[in-house]
């Protein structure tokens, strides 16, 4: 473990091998890598990030070097934090991305363990499924279907929802 | 120090592109479900098999399960439009249309759409038999095929409703009691439950008021009486507009000549659906005049409207009953 200050940036590298220079103020928004930092120090060696490729881990760090001054987040036992999926304004603008981006940023944000990233893709997410149906669901999420006709019917009816007349 | 050893343990969560909201991990999924109301947690998990597990394990963690959320509930006899829409349950049935189910306002439930098709002329009696018989206001009573009839901006009626409202002002003549309580077979929701009496004239009465046009502000009182002869249900709705500019709102004769025009219009300026008068039929006013119903005030930024409607008795098929309906 080296000694003395640590460096003011750090190199990451994407699951496509990019290197990726950053503050490490701004990576340190990733409890795994602050950890990682913590536990076996600062080498000045280029961290690997196998399951972010490089434009994830750009949107990452630019959402990171916006929220950089922001507290740390509260802990998982922090429920306050889940009752509304109000979104600040520059937050939404951020997650302006097509879907698979923006599962991607989720599945990142949890791997790099960003909870208040996650909690915005999530959000996001939540909004795009509000007050919508099932198969309104379906069609927005590319989901498939795999009930039958009267599965559907049998759960309806099973839960009181529904009744022949 | 060796990164790439360490982050070896990280396995990339499984993602198929093609859909990735139901191949995302569990856990994540999970969070979704925390940021959505109940209705939208259904919604989603009754998309696809995956999604459907999930919901499941996300309950389990939270000691719940699927047949305990948003069971059934007995409708009131009344029912404000804005309770209903606050409610879940009738917020989930709405999400959970489809081909094969409709939501029945009358109970709350799913039906087939034939549940919408007339069976034709069974007609429901009055008889005291259903006055006291406690599964009355329950879904077995929903009528859905006969539609529902706005009182006013804030109350629509079933025709199962109307017959209760009949009811209840007919035993209250007959000196029985209330019959809107809970005991008689049914509970209100906060209004209308006990008649009044005035020159030995039972009425039942709900006073609200309009604020969303833009240029107006509207008193309405509604009130409900049985005639005798014909057992029927008239509505008299008395409309105070308090407006901020009469020569703009009531520019020409129009608003004389064709008052449900004037009135829909009005209405719907203001983004409500409510109707309040007769379809295809001439507004029936106290004098015979529509004239003589829009009584100017002293103060010329207020006039009144009465508009009064026969909604008709308990007997179905109905046609004045027809002729209200939304």
């Amino acid at each position: 473990m080296s000694s003395g200050t640590p460096s003011s940036t750090i190199t990451l590298t994407s699951s496509d091998g990019v290197d990726v220079t950053v503050e490490r103020q701004v990576a340190e928004r990733s409890v795994l890598i602050k950890n990682m930092l913590e536990d076996l120090g600062d080498s000045g060696e280029a961290i690997p990030v196998p399951n972010v490729n490089e434009a994830v881990l750009k949107k990452v760090i630019e959402w990171c070097t916006h929220h950089k001054l922001d507290p740390p987040s509260a802990g998982d036992d922090d429920d306050s934090r889940r009752k509304t999926t109000d979104i600040d304004e520059w937050d939404q603008k951020f997650m302006q991305v097509d879907q698979e981006m923006l599962f991607e940023i989720i599945l990142a944000a949890n791997y790099l363990d960003i909870k208040a990233l996650l909690d915005v893709g999530c959000k996001t997410v939540a909004n795009m499924i509000k007050g919508k149906s099932p198969e309104e669901i379906r069609k927005t999420f590319n989901i498939q279907n795999d009930f039958t006709p009267e599965e559907e019917d049998q759960i309806r009816r099973e839960n009181e929802w529904a009744e022949d007349r | 120090m060796d990164f790439k050893s360490i982050n070896l343990k990280f396995k990339r969560p499984f993602l198929r592109k093609r859909y990735p909201l139901s191949s995302i991990p569990p856990e994540i999924v999970g969070i979704i479900f925390t940021f959505l109301p109940l209705p939208d947690q259904i919604c989603l998990s009754l998309s696809c098999r995956c999604l459907y597990s999930c919901f499941k394990l996300f309950l389990k963690s939270q000691n719940k399960e699927i047949p305990k959320l948003l069971p059934p509930q007995d409708r009131p006899i009344l029912c404000l439009k804005d309770s209903a829409d606050k409610n879940l349950r009738i917020q989930l049935l709405r999400q959970l249309e489809n081909r094969q189910w409709r939501y029945c306002s009358g109970c709350w439930f799913l039906h087939p759409p034939s549940a919408w098709k007339s069976p034709g002329p069974t007609k429901p009696r009055l008889s005291p038999y259903r006055y006291n018989c406690g599964k009355w206001h329950s879904r077995r009573s929903c009528m859905p095929y006969a539609g529902e009839v706005d009182l006013c901006p804030c109350l629509r009626i079933s025709f199962h409703d109307k017959t209760h409202l009949i009811m209840t002002i007919k035993s209250a003549r007959e000196g029985r009691g209330g019959g809107g309580g809970e005991e008689g077979g049914g509970y209100y929701n906060g209004i209308l439950r006990h008649p009044e009496i005035e020159s030995g004239y039972n009425f039942l009465r709900h006073i609200c008021t309009f604020t969303q046009h833009p240029s107006a502000h509207v008193k309405l009182q509604t009130t409900l009486s049985v005639q005798a002869k014909t057992e029927s249900l008239w509505v008299s709705s008395r409309y105070y507009f308090t407006v901020k500019d009469s020569q703009q709102m009531l520019a020409g004769s129009f608003w004389v000549k064709d008052p449900g025009t004037w009135l829909e219009q009005f209405f719907t300026a203001a983004g409500s659906t409510f109707y309040g008068w007769q379809k295809k039929h001439n507004i029936f006013c106290r004098g015979g005049h529509w004239e003589t119903c829009a009584k100017r005030t002293a103060d010329p930024r207020v006039f009144e409207l009465i508009v009064e409607r026969n909604l008709g008795n308990g007997n179905w098929p109905n046609k004045q009953w027809d002729r209200n309906r939304n």
